[in-house]
């Protein structure tokens, strides 16, 4: 059921032409945000924006990403 | 505007890849699934060193990268990213997670000939353009322009 909501993500980035390619899509779909956010963060995780990870940082949006890789 | 883009990092299996700003350590797990995925042999892995300045983050951003199986192909280093790490130099492909005024010049010394870097170059006040360097055979950079992004600025000795 969680991995549903990550799946949905990427193809919403796919859709909006933010991220073209098959690799890249592969390599997102293996890895989920949820591994990488504080507790109190990880239900947001397949929401497309930055979240807090403390000290004025934070985890990169989805379609952000998407940008650096294609 | 960035939907023209096509795989601005242009990533391949074996390369080695030099990230600075570890954050969460997300990316260079996403990055890894590229560039040394599971399915190919070991011998053909490529690898992602990755800078954070910011010491619990980079603890942090190492735990979640134990915890996720790739401390085999991605190595978090506590240090100053502005400067790059030139232990491990030339790299395939350079990712800048933060903003900075210019290119820092060590980061263009360790990139390697027909090396792609993307970094997002302009204000601290989160609007910047995402800049593609390339590196040609003869040493010559080629910038170019892929569109606005917002990101926190770069910090440490050649940061804003």
């Amino acid at each position: 059921m969680e991995q549903d909501k990550w799946t949905e993500l990427i193809n919403q980035l796919i859709r909006q032409g933010v991220l073209h390619s098959k690799k890249v899509k592969t390599a997102m779909l293996a890895v989920p945000r949820t591994n990488f956010l504080p507790e109190d963060m990880k239900s947001y995780y397949a929401s497309d924006t930055p979240l807090p990870i403390g000290h004025g940082q934070t985890c990169s949006a989805p379609h952000s990403f998407s940008l650096f890789l294609g | 505007m960035v939907s023209i883009m096509n795989e601005a990092l242009e990533l391949e299996i074996g390369h080695k890849v030099l990230e600075v700003g570890s954050g969460s350590g997300w990316h260079s797990a996403t990055i890894a699934e590229i560039v040394a995925p599971s399915s190919t042999p070991r011998s053909e892995w490529g690898c992602i060193f990755t800078l954070e300045i910011i010491k619990p983050l980079a603890e942090n951003s190492r735990k979640n990268i134990i915890n996720s199986g790739y401390a085999d192909r991605v190595k978090i280093i506590n240090a100053d990213g502005s400067l790059g790490y030139s232990e491990e130099s030339p790299y395939d492909r350079i990712i800048v997670t933060a903003a900075a005024r210019e290119v820092p010049p060590p980061l263009i010394d360790q990139l390697k000939t027909n090396g792609i870097m993307l970094i997002p170059i302009g204000s601290a006040s989160l609007f910047q353009n995402l800049i593609k360097i390339k590196k040609s055979l003869d040493g010559k950079i080629k910038k170019e322009n892929l569109g606005g992004v917002a990101f926190v600025p770069l910090t440490g000795k050649l940061g804003q």
